[in-house]
């Protein structure tokens, strides 16, 4: 009490308490003093926010009023503002539990209105969630109704898959009705023994893991009848996203189903249609190349023998018109090849600039007869070395090429190769051939590069070709990713572009690969023994291997050959495969497994597409020729499996002890001619090698005299320049009779050289 | 317990993880009343039921849950709700704690229903007391050891406080020493 009231004797009440209640009478001693069964309320004058309530008790004897009484706080902020605490206040005094109650009847007001704060936010949500199930309810009438009018069936199963509502379109397609098929598992109902297991598990699996499903599968109609559906799964989720129904849609696709059965029928009859075609062509191939490989190899010999000029020119038409055929049974197989896609392009390093160079001296023949300009452009920034098939890219360009030359009658060809772009190493290339010929009519162009086109009759009849050329290059450009593209004017001239990508090649300039020189005596005192049914071919054969001093034994069937391994021994075999009776691969086998284990056996062969090479090896041959093989080719092959070493004379450039120039000039070029010159020397020099150092022996000194003179004009005619002063010499010593060391001397250097240049003009020879 | 308490438990989920996290602290609990009235008496499980639920939940062993509830109760439920009624409990920390005891009976009295903890106050000195706890509900001194942490706070005494003796450890119940 000290902490609100003031203390001490002789003040005055009134100067320091007014009485707030009873408040209708004047306050004073006489009537307090009488009133001690009344509640007063003091107020304290200095702080008129605090009260005391309590009452009075008269002291008759001491004539003293006592009040009784405690302060009285409206809150407990009050009662904290002015310093007190609960500790302040007699247990007894209920005052300060009064506060705590007040307190707590605040807080439960307040928990009164919170209370209906909510209530009111829940009663806005549940008006806005009234409002949409109302809208949700139109929208599921409309929804339910397309469900009934859709043609396709609707099925609703719960969430284990067991049906719960269907359309009538289910009614229709089914043959089921809502009655018969309530309750129980649509695949139980609608599924029969064809229907695929495998999906019919995928629809369960995904209706049990509550997922979406689509997926077509075979059902039964309730009479039996098959028919197609393509069903559309989804789960439909409660609100805790668990599966509560599953909702399907089945369209029937019976009939696009039987639509794509006939397509597939008809393109596995297309593709077998286009292997019977393959398989035909390869065949065709092999049939029409056996005989021309026979005709081409007969020809080559033929042209090594002494004949007139007419047969010289009966010859050269032959064989012109053998080359023609086997360029287009090459092009015939070359798209064989490309439609069945066996057709594998090389991955390899190649000089751009030797290739389009390559290209200019194989066309520069036919320019110059035709009097036409051949020219070739190559970028600077083009790479030295590319990656990709130059084979392939040789074979484009020489057909392009032989067409615009084909078709231009004056003016030039060109042939550019631009860059276009370079990107990661890979340049973007143009490759333009160009011509001033006869130019291609508009309409034909949509026609250019189909198989078998050409512009018209007339063009067939005066150019020829089989109109393969074309269509090839644009096969063969699109297998390297590129494309072709054609520019062209009547009358003014023909631009085929070719734009291919190649890698950049990081590898330094491949040196060129030289053919080799071969030596004639490569294979002298071998045993070969050539296994062919055709006739031609294996005369062809012998003739060659025979050129290289081999000895050959010949068989004309599989058996045959099997009989004379069983007797003799051979180096080597040279096999056809196709034989009737018992082919080559039967062939090798027998062979391989009787005597002849180890005996190396070349496959030869005209079936010139993909595999046939892995085939003949995994026979057992060791190695494979196509056919019509090149004399070099196989000579190669032959000497390289027999381990002979130093198969070409000399790879270095050799030192020429002779010089064909004159003669040359005098025939105006004319290699019959000069081959026959040869020929003439070789015969002489052969006779007189010998008979000079005999005579010599023999002491026949005007015999020495006699020979020489015989080889001298001979010498020099093919400007045989280390002989020339040699024969001189030889001749005039022998003539003037002096049998003495500078005679012998001569003639030993004599007989060394002209071994040396004998040997040459062989080579010579074989070369042409 | 008293309504407050489990309005309390709400509360501290809700303003420190979101309203989400008390609807499943709820569900947890299995616990369908909506509305906690302050002033209305609930059976002690549901407390219990919310405590756990929450430590569930919320990832947090059941004694953090009960601690943190402490402070929350003190700093945040007091404050708010009863406002100067806290501070009324005395001038200072010991003040406060010292009067505990007569708060509490005070207390049983105004409301015959519940049934609040009876304290005692040993072992007084000026910066230290021993404080007996009381309670026919057991598994509660971590909630009281939150409360005291609150208290320290909000009269800003960094406060120690040692549970001496428990009714896990055979006392008939729990002693803490609490020191400022």
């Amino acid at each position: 009490m000290a902490k609100l009231l003031p203390s001490g004797n002789d003040l005055k009440f009134g100067d320091h308490f007014s009485i707030l209640r009873p408040k209708f009478f004047e306050p004073g001693f006489q009537y307090l003093s009488h009133h001690g069964n009344q509640m007063i309320v003091l107020q304290p004058v200095k702080n008129p926010d605090l009260k005391f309530r309590g009452q009075v008790e008269y002291l008759a004897g001491k004539n003293q009023i006592l009040f009784f009484g405690a302060p009285w706080f409206d809150d407990i902020s009050q009662m904290r503002a002015n310093g007190f605490t609960f500790l302040d206040f007699a247990f007894h005094d209920p005052s300060t539990d009064f506060l705590q109650v007040l307190k707590n009847q605040e807080i439960i007001t307040n928990d009164i209105k919170e209370l209906l704060s909510r209530i009111n936010r829940q009663k806005k949500e549940l008006e806005k969630t009234t409002q949409q199930l109302r809208d949700n309810q139109s929208q599921l009438k409309i929804l339910s109704r397309i469900a009934e009018l859709t043609i396709n069936a609707v099925i609703i199963t719960d969430a284990k898959g067991y049906i719960e509502w269907v359309n009538d379109s289910f009614v229709r397609i089914t043959g089921y009705t809502l009655e018969e098929v309530i309750g129980k598992k649509p695949g139980h109902v609608l599924q029969g023994e064809e229907t695929d297991l495998e999906t019919s598990k995928y629809m369960s699996k995904q209706i049990s893991e509550g997922k979406d499903f689509v997926c077509e599968i075979l059902n039964y109609h309730k009479n039996g009848e098959k028919y197609w559906i393509k069903v559309f799964g989804h789960p439909i989720l409660d609100e805790d996203g668990k599966v509560s129904r599953f909702f399907a849609l089945e369209e029937d696709i019976t009939i696009s189903k039987k639509t794509e059965q006939a397509l597939r029928d008809a393109k596995e009859k297309a593709d077998a249609s286009a292997m019977a075609k393959n398989i035909f062509l390869t065949n065709m191939s092999h049939e029409i190349r056996t005989p021309l490989n026979a005709i081409m190899g007969m020809g080559q010999q033929l042209t090594k023998t002494n004949l007139n000029e007419k047969q010289l020119f009966y010859l050269d038409t032959m064989n012109s018109a053998a080359e023609n055929l086997l360029v287009i049974i090459n092009d015939i197989l070359d798209l064989s090849r490309i439609e069945a896609g066996k057709l594998n392009l090389e991955n390899i390093h190649f000089n751009p600039r030797t290739l389009i160079n390559r290209c200019i001296n194989v066309m520069s023949p036919k320019a110059n007869e035709k009097g036409l300009y051949l020219t070739a452009n190559i970028d600077d920034e083009i790479a030295a070395n590319l990656i990709g098939d130059p084979y392939r890219l040789n074979q484009m360009l020489l057909n392009l090429l032989s067409n615009s030359l084909k078709f231009t009658e004056k003016g030039s060809v060109s042939l550019s190769l631009r860059l276009m772009s370079e990107k990661h190493g890979v340049q973007s290339l143009k490759f333009e051939v160009k011509d001033t010929g006869i130019g291609i009519e508009e309409k034909f162009k949509a026609n250019l590069f189909n198989k078998f086109t050409q512009e018209d009759e007339s063009i067939v009849r005066k150019f020829g070709g089989t109109g393969l050329g074309l269509n090839i290059t644009k096969k063969l450009v699109e297998l390297m990713g590129g494309s072709i593209h054609v520019e062209s004017k009547k009358n003014t001239g023909s631009t085929f572009s070719l734009f291919i990508d190649f890698p950049v090649s990081e590898e330094k300039e491949q040196p060129v690969e030289k053919g080799p020189t071969l030596n004639p005596e490569i294979l002298r005192g071998r045993e070969v023994l050539v296994v062919e049914d055709n006739l031609m071919n294996r005369i062809l054969a012998r003739i060659v291997l025979q050129n290289f001093g081999a000895n050959v034994s010949e068989a004309e069937s599989g058996f045959k050959a099997i009989s004379l391994c069983s007797r003799f021994r051979y180096d080597i075999i040279i096999m056809d495969i196709q034989m009737p009776g018992m082919d080559g691969y039967q062939t090798t086998q027998h062979i391989r497994n009787g005597l002849c284990r180890n005996v190396p056996i070349i496959a030869l062969t005209a079936n010139a597409l993909k595999g046939e090479k892995e085939k003949c090896l995994a026979a057992g041959m060791d190695a494979y020729a196509s056919k019509p093989f090149s004399e070099n080719d196989l000579i190669v092959i032959v000497a390289k499996l027999l381990g002979i070493t130093g198969i070409d004379v000399d790879h270095k450039e050799e030192i020429k002890l002779y010089d064909l120039k004159f003669l040359e000039e005098v025939s105006r070029g004319d290699r019959t001619f000069i081959k026959t010159m040869i020929e003439a020397f070789i015969m002489v020099a052969e006779e007189v090698k010998s008979e000079i150092p005999d005579n010599f022996q023999q002491g026949n000194i005007p015999g020495v005299e006699a020979a020489a003179h015989k080889l001298k004009s001979n010498v020099d005619t093919l400007q045989v320049h280390s002989l020339k002063p040699l024969i001189r010499q030889i001749e005039s010593e022998a003539r003037n009779g002096n049998k003495n060391e500078t005679l012998g001397s001569a003639i030993d250097d004599f007989s060394l050289i002209i071994e040396n240049v004998l040997t040459q003009l062989k080579g010579e020879l074989l070369a042409a | 317990m008293y309504g407050i308490v489990n309005k309390a438990i709400e509360d501290l989920v809700t303003e420190n993880f979101g309203f989400p996290a008390w609807e499943s602290v709820k569900k947890q609990s299995g616990i369908e009343l909506d509305f906690f009235v302050s002033n209305e008496s609930y059976d002690d499980s549901v407390t219990y039921k919310l405590a756990m639920a929450a430590s569930e939940v919320l990832k947090m062993p059941l004694e953090q849950v009960l601690i943190a509830f402490g402070e929350f109760w003190v700093l945040k439920t007091g404050k708010e709700k009863y406002g100067s009624l806290m501070e009324a409990g005395g001038n200072n920390l010991r003040e406060f704690l010292t009067n505990l005891p007569n708060f509490h009976t005070r207390v049983s009295l105004i409301y015959p229903n519940l049934s609040p903890p009876e304290f005692k106050v040993t072992d007084s000195t000026e910066k230290s007391l021993h404080l007996h706890y009381f309670s026919h509900r057991p598994g509660l001194q971590e909630f009281v050891r939150g409360l005291l942490q609150g208290l320290g706070k909000m009269y800003n005494e960094s406060i120690f406080i040692e549970l001496i003796a428990s009714r896990d450890n055979g006392s008939d119940h729990e002693v803490f020493r609490v020191s400022w």
